[in-house]
């Protein structure tokens, strides 16, 4: 069956940064640039990904694949650059990326004139430690409104089943322009949400989540949502980084987005439109990481998700805070995370006490408890009346 | 070179100098007190001590250098093995006595320059591509390890070179007793560092004790399967202090999780070295002093070590690399000068000088001769070094050292608090200072507070040669690469394949267990497995791939 996205209405300007991938070529270990980079390049409005360290190409180009971000910022310390760079490029062009904005950056050899002058040629723009950050940025905000101009096809139509190459294009054009899925797919596939303060472990439950999960012949797509800042515009993606090992797998696919700290009517559809997409690309579940959350009233998340994941830490849960109104309302289901190195028995009361749904002690760092969790979800799929 | 026994040490004009020097030198000394003298006595013999003498603060050895200069020893390796060791006996012949091999970035990683998802622009490019024991043997042709101490800077896949290293000495028919050298191995400063590791630290650990305890068994004092290295992290920001608390911290963990496995304390400490940078401050040089001493008091204090042996602590000196600047680079020789004096008034036993012309390039052959005339210069010509400690007992060189020894001492407290180094390294502590005393410098620099001559001072005064003086020498990294890939080829096609079977699957399963792994290694290395067969297709499956904190 054909399938297409058909749009209207106006460009959701608030919901579209561009985005760039910064990487690091595989043997090259000297990330301290990219830390310098992220914050300048989130105070000029840009949303910066990285992928993290030691890395092959095939990875890392099926990152680019996946994020389809408009630029690509590699920082090279060692090695021969114009073998490197070049490297990228070509397999850049091979997976159907040439028309990324490409910018370089290093010490070394790259700072050779000569070198320098080989890189333009690739269509490589170097920045030098010398160059004032505000440049790169500047550089890229202005090509990124160059390429926007020139990108306006409304209505595209496709095959009922997307290659992981159509998705990543689809969901950009999602982020560009409100569209609509036409018709919406029969299939959908089972959305996991996973909400909580930041720093309960999210990211590195869902690492340990997916590391089971790929072992089985399920596909998964996987959103993860960061905040932009209430000064800088541009959000750091960087929960990537805590599943990078997961990356590579043929049966996954992850996508970063930017989000205002809110979730508004307008993301939450565009959160199902892409999890849609995600099932017309074969995923069975679709995990999504929200922005770390507190107290305040999130109700339209729950329309999201098939299953509600809320994961909290044991020293921050107890009597008082599940009595208060929260998101945690939501859960059908609560994770106690670092009980490692956190004591449970007050949580445990607690939820006990005020929660009805079933919880589980879990722990990222050692494995304990994720096989059940895994089970928990499996079982919730099978009984699900949507799959 | 030492000089000949009998010499009679001297000034240039022919003053007689003695080994050292302490208050009773001075002709006042005669008008204090007779208790007045006492005491003055009393304190050199308690804070200072003599050269050779425990703590060590003044040096290990009572003759200093007049017996024996630090050894020169070049960093050296680049494209194939053929070509690296032509360069090395280019510096033998140099009158380098110790080498030191530098190995690419592939083979730092445990990849192979097959292995092209990886390994692509990084063949034999800042250092030389080996990938099985052919190439190995290739790169040791004509050098007698009899000889020549050799020290290789490898980490993540040392126990693949220390083996291969064991198998040419028996291709040399050299006993295993009489090999010198080093191998870095430190694991610890590579995760809190310089990021070529990929195992969890307890089955790194695990690996470096096997190269402990094999040596023990097989090897002599004077070969030492440990070198804790502080280099990397100095050169990534550290401070001084930094460098100094969690080089040893390291080296004190690697040692405690020996004895725990029951090896014997002056059996491991003389058989771990460290690896500082220099700068050229003052306070580097307060550094190796405080170094020498906290070693040996914690050594016999909290370890029982009770030999010369364990407790004189033996270091190799790197000058920093990151002080070397690609404008007016010839400043750099300068520059390396004094960080070689610094090296040795401080008491390092080896020193390498970077090349004047290696800050975006590989040096010259003319420029690392420089470099090795540059330590024998310093060394030699102005009979400086006939004098032991020379700055021992100034007040500012004692006060100094004194000081790193307290904050190195205020680091370890905190460290022990959270729980000992293993749990720092694995909540990124030492990572997460050293990370954000870099940022402290970055910001000083950018002010001006750091002055860099030829840079940020006295920069462009007198129009400035930029770069146009500095010769380039690039490695054509794709022919280089091309060139290993037939050399790895042939060996594959070659070697017995069911052998390498055999020994990988001997080596996966005695990884399983906790046998020493050195011999199982031995075995894979002789039946020609490659570096990337052992440590990432072999061992990883069994170790797991781990990531600390922020990696
Ligand atoms: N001790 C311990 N630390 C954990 C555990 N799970 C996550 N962490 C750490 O908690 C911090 C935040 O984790 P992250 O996954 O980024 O949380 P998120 O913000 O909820 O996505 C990181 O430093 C993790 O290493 C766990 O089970 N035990
Ligand atoms: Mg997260």
């Amino acid at each position: 069956m054909n399938r297409f996205l058909a749009g209207g209405g106006d460009r959701e300007t608030d919901m579209r940064t561009p985005k760039i991938l910064l990487i690091k070529p595989p043997l090259d270990d000297h990330d301290r640039p990219i830390y310098d980079l992220i914050v300048p390049l989130r105070k000029a409005g840009i949303d910066p990904i990285w992928t993290g360290l030691q890395q092959p190409w095939s990875q890392i180009v099926k990152t680019a694949l996946e994020e389809d971000a408009d630029a690509i910022g590699v920082s090279v310390h060692t090695g021969d650059p114009a073998i490197l760079l070049g490297k990228l490029k070509t397999e850049l062009e091979r997976a159907g990326l040439s028309e990324k904005i490409l910018v370089a950056g290093g010490s070394g050899e790259i700072t050779l004139p000569d070198m320098q002058a080989k890189l333009a040629g690739l269509g490589y723009k170097v920045f030098l430690s010398g160059d004032a950050v505000e440049n790169i940025g500047a550089y890229i905000m202005e090509k990124f409104r160059e390429n926007q101009k020139c990108s306006v096809s409304i209505t595209e139509h496709f095959e009922s089943r997307l290659s992981r190459h159509l998705l990543a294009k689809h969901i950009t054009r999602l982020e560009n322009i409100n569209l609509t899925l036409v018709p919406p797919p029969k299939k959908k596939s089972f959305r996991v949400l996973l909400a909580g303060p930041a720093g309960a472990g999210k990211s590195s439950l869902l690492n340990k989540i997916l590391e089971k999960l790929e072992l089985r012949e399920i596909k998964i797509g996987v959103m993860l949502c960061d905040p932009r800042g209430p000064k800088e515009k541009g959000a750091f993606l960087g929960d990537r980084v805590w599943m990078q090992e997961r990356t590579l797998s043929e049966n996954i696919f992850i996508r970063s987005f930017s989000q205002l700290s809110n979730y508004s009517r307008r993301s939450v559809n565009f959160l199902k439109k892409v999890s849609d997409l995600f099932a017309l690309w074969g995923a069975d579940i679709t995990f999504l990481e929200t922005i770390g959350m507190g107290q305040e009233s999130a109700a339209r998340l729950g329309e999201l998700a098939d299953l509600f994941i809320w994961v909290a830490l044991p020293n921050e849960t107890d009597s008082m805070r599940l009595m208060k109104g929260g998101a945690h309302e939501l859960a059908d289901l609560v994770l106690l995370n670092k009980i490692d190195k956190e004591p449970s028995f007050k949580a445990e009361l607690a939820l006990k006490q005020h929660f009805q749904n079933p919880y589980f002690k879990v722990s990222a760092h050692t494995g304990e408890g994720i096989d059940e969790v895994c089970e928990f979800i499996l079982e919730k799929i099978k009984n699900n009346p949507c799959g | 070179m030492g000089k000949p026994k009998n010499t009679r040490f001297e000034t240039l004009s022919g003053i007689e100098l003695k080994t050292f020097y302490g208050p009773e030198d001075l002709p006042h000394f005669e008008d204090f007190s007779s208790e007045t003298k006492k005491e003055l006595v009393e304190w050199r013999r308690k804070y200072l001590g003599r050269p050779g003498e425990f703590p060590y603060p003044r040096g290990i050895y009572e003759e200093g250098y007049r017996k024996q200069l630090p050894t020169i020893r070049q960093f050296c390796g680049e494209r194939t093995a053929p070509y690296t060791n032509e360069l090395l006996h280019y510096l033998i012949g140099l009158g380098e006595k110790g080498l030191s091999v530098a190995y690419d970035a592939v083979t730092l990683h445990g990849r192979d320059s097959d292995s092209e998802d990886w390994s692509l622009g990084y063949v034999g490019k800042d250092g030389v591509a080996v990938d099985t024991l052919d190439d190995f043997h290739d790169l040791l042709k004509g050098i007698s390890l009899e000889k020549y101490s050799l020290s290789q800077t490898i980490n993540f896949p040392a126990i693949v070179f220390f083996s291969m290293y064991l198998a040419e000495a028996k291709a040399q028919e050299i006993p295993a007793k009489k090999l010198r050298g080093t191998i870095q191995s430190d694991i610890l400063k590579e995760v809190i560092k310089q990021k070529e590791y990929r195992f969890p630290l307890k089955h790194g650990l695990r690996l470096m004790g096997d190269m402990m305890e094999y040596s023990i068994m097989n090897l002599n004092f004077g070969f030492y399967p440990d070198n804790a290295s502080g280099y990397h992290m100095s050169e990534g920001g550290a401070s001084a202090s930094q460098e100094l608390a969690f080089t040893l911290k390291n080296a004190f963990a690697f040692i405690e999780y020996c004895l725990e496995r029951g090896m014997n304390a002056n059996d491991v400490m003389g058989r771990v070295s460290l690896f500082f940078n220099c700068k050229g401050t003052w306070e580097d040089i307060a550094k190796f002093r405080a170094a020498r001493r906290i070693w040996a008091t914690v050594g016999k204090e909290k370890y029982g070590a009770a030999s010369y042996r364990a407790l004189a602590l033996k270091f190799h000196v790197q000058n920093s690399g990151a002080s070397f600047r690609s404008e007016e680079a010839r400043n750099n020789i300068q520059r390396g000068t004094l960080q070689c004096l610094a090296a040795l008034l401080g008491g390092a036993q080896s020193v390498h000088i970077n090349s004047w012309n290696e800050t975006s390039s590989l040096p010259t052959r003319e420029a690392v001769k420089v470099s090795v005339r540059t330590q024998q210069i310093v060394g030699e010509e102005m009979h400086n070094m006939d004098i032991v400690d020379v700055l021992g007992g100034s007040f500012a060189i004692e006060a100094l050292t004194w000081e790193m020894e307290k904050r190195a001492t205020d680091y370890f407290k905190a460290i022990d608090e959270m729980g000992g180094m293993l749990k720092a390294i694995e909540l990124g502590y030492p990572q997460f200072e050293i990370r954000k005393t870099s940022l402290e410098e970055a910001q000083r620099m950018k002010n001006g507070k750091i002055p860099v001559v030829g840079v940020n001072t006295h920069s462009g005064e007198a129009g400035g040669d930029s770069q146009d003086d500095n010769e380039f020498r690039r490695i054509i990294t794709l022919e280089v690469h091309e060139e290993q890939k037939k050399r790895l080829a042939k060996v594959k096609k070659e070697r017995d394949q069911s052998r390498v079977a055999r020994s990988l699957e001997r080596l996966s399963s005695e990884a399983k267990g906790n046998a020493n792994l050195v011999e199982p290694v031995l075995e894979a290395v002789e039946a020609r497995a490659t570096v990337e067969e052992i440590m990432i297709k072999t061992l990883e499956p069994v170790f797991g791939r781990w990531r600390g904190p922020g990696d």
